[in-house]
């Protein structure tokens, strides 16, 4: 036998007495990596801007037939993609005193007031809500808005029908906007659950 | 299997116990709320009347001129001042209607003021009071003077029956607008409409007595104001044509006014009985 042969056959004796070994030492490398996890914020923005851009405000002296604008979207500030909807509490307190709660769009109208540009396709009314049918995607870089859902309504109209009982009166709209997470909660805006209690 | 091995091992069967046993999943959640009050102005007036000298029961006794006083007023006239104020929020344009018996105007002709000195009962109002951007008795807007003189086409003028009465109702529009209230000023008024209402000096006793005949005892001259906002017009004909209708087309309430003006009473007749008084002096 040659001294290679030998050579070999001792390396690989050598080689198969540490497969054999059972508690053998490995070619180890080691390091060490600090690894940082944050879970990111969900952060929602009502935001309702008068049809200019400008921050709405409270409105006096209004007569019938006109249109004031008022725009209402949700925004998304923070990192955290969320399902949103919003609710509408909506009360028309006449000069007598009167207060009147009004639920439904049809008694709205009733009383000669109308949500204009009410966007019915982007935001489906179920059962008290107003669901936005997309998740509303956040965004995790510095200075980089997430994003804003479409308009719900553009603007409130007075129409001209508006009788002097209308005279005086004090319509208060309450927008109630809500956000959940949208990951790893349901595929559409319906199966979402972990809405907050309103 | 070593202790880095063990270790992690561990705690991974700590987190997935952890998690099995808490049963409830939190999402996270925002909610954000705004409330917006929007308030609907307001459009109101008050109508006020100066008549005679303010009796309790506004009664007055009316008894046929004599001539004018050196101020321009007739003699034994009676003081009749109509004029408007805006308590309402919003700017608004104003009109009144005056309504005076028929037979009391123009001695009764089917087309009234034709010819004003055949009244029994004259109305006159400030010359002032018709000015530019005042007070207009004209059908139709003008910039300039809101009085021609009697004639026909110069009135605002329609006929209405008020308690079986035939009334003639003379409009007077007042072209600028009255502001709206503002806290803490004065109210915008109106000047004066009207300022006098006389008995023509040729009136006999026996057309009173006629006359009491169709109207009773107690004359009346009824006098109702309306209002409309302003926004969006620029004249006060087609603003309040455009909320009410024209004048003599629609109904008005008169009795919401408190029963008109009784301006006379027959005390006169009482009075002759007693004294024997004579009409045509």
């Amino acid at each position: 036998m040659t001294r290679t042969k030998i050579a070999i056959i001792a390396l690989a004796v050598c080689c198969m007495a540490l497969l054999a070994a059972g508690t053998a030492a490995y070619f180890v490398v080691e390091d060490t990596a600090y690894n940082v996890i944050t879970t990111a914020a969900l952060d929602m923005e009502l935001v309702e801007t008068d049809g200019n851009g400008n921050p709405f405000t409270d409105v006096t002296g209004v007569m019938p037939g006109e249109t004031i604008g008022k725009v209402v979207t949700v925004k998304n500030a923070g990192g955290v993609d969320f399902w949103t909807r919003i609710k509408l509490d909506i009360q028309l307190t006449f000069a007598d005193g009167t207060v009147e709660t009004i639920d439904t769009l049809d008694k709205l109208q009733q009383h000669h007031i109308r949500l204009v540009g009410l966007d019915t396709a982007n935001w489906v009314y179920d059962n008290g809500f107003f669901y936005y049918q997309q998740a509303v995607k956040g965004s995790l870089v510095a200075g980089i808005d997430g994003e804003s859902t479409a308009p719900l309504f553009t603007g409130v109209e007075f129409a001209e029908t508006m009788d002097n009982r209308y005279q005086t009166c004090e319509l208060i709209i309450g927008v109630k906007a809500q956000a959940v997470q949208s990951r790893n909660n349901g595929t559409t805006v319906t199966e979402a659950v972990g809405w907050s209690a309103i | 299997m070593n202790k880095k091995k063990i270790l992690v091992l561990a705690m991974t069967l700590s987190m997935v116990a952890i998690l099995a046993i808490g049963g409830t999943i939190a999402y996270f959640t925002d909610t954000d709320i705004q409330t917006n009050v929007f308030t609907t102005g307001n459009v109101k007036i008050d109508l006020f009347e100066d008549f005679g000298d303010n009796n309790d029961d506004t009664l007055e006794k009316l008894i046929p001129t004599t001539g004018k006083t050196e101020k321009g007023n007739q003699i034994n006239g009676i003081e009749k001042e109509a004029y408007v104020e805006n308590t309402g929020s919003e700017d608004a344009f104003v009109r009144i209607h005056f309504a005076i018996p028929d037979i009391l105007d123009s001695g009764a002709k089917d087309i009234p003021a034709l010819n004003a000195s055949d009244n029994i009962v004259h109305w006159n109002h400030a010359a002032l009071s018709t000015e530019k951007g005042l007070w207009s008795w004209l059908p139709e807007y003008t910039e300039g003077v809101g009085y021609i003189g009697n004639g026909e086409g110069n009135w605002n003028v329609y006929q209405d029956d008020i308690d079986g009465i035939t009334y003639n109702v003379y409009v007077a529009t007042y072209r600028t607008a009255l502001k709206g209230a503002v806290e803490g000023k004065p109210n915008d008024v109106t000047c004066d409409a009207i300022n006098q209402v006389y008995m023509d000096a040729k009136t006999t006793n026996e057309q009173i007595e006629t006359l009491k005949k169709t109207l009773g005892d107690q004359w009346k001259i009824y006098v109702v104001a309306e209002a409309t906002s302003a926004q969006g017009f620029d004249n006060a004909y087609v603003a309040l044509d455009t909320a009410f209708g024209k004048p003599g087309t629609y109904e008005v309430a008169w009795n919401a006014t408190p029963e008109g003006d009784k301006f006379w009473e027959d005390t006169q007749s009482k009075n002759e009985e007693k004294k024997g008084w004579d009409w045509t002096k």
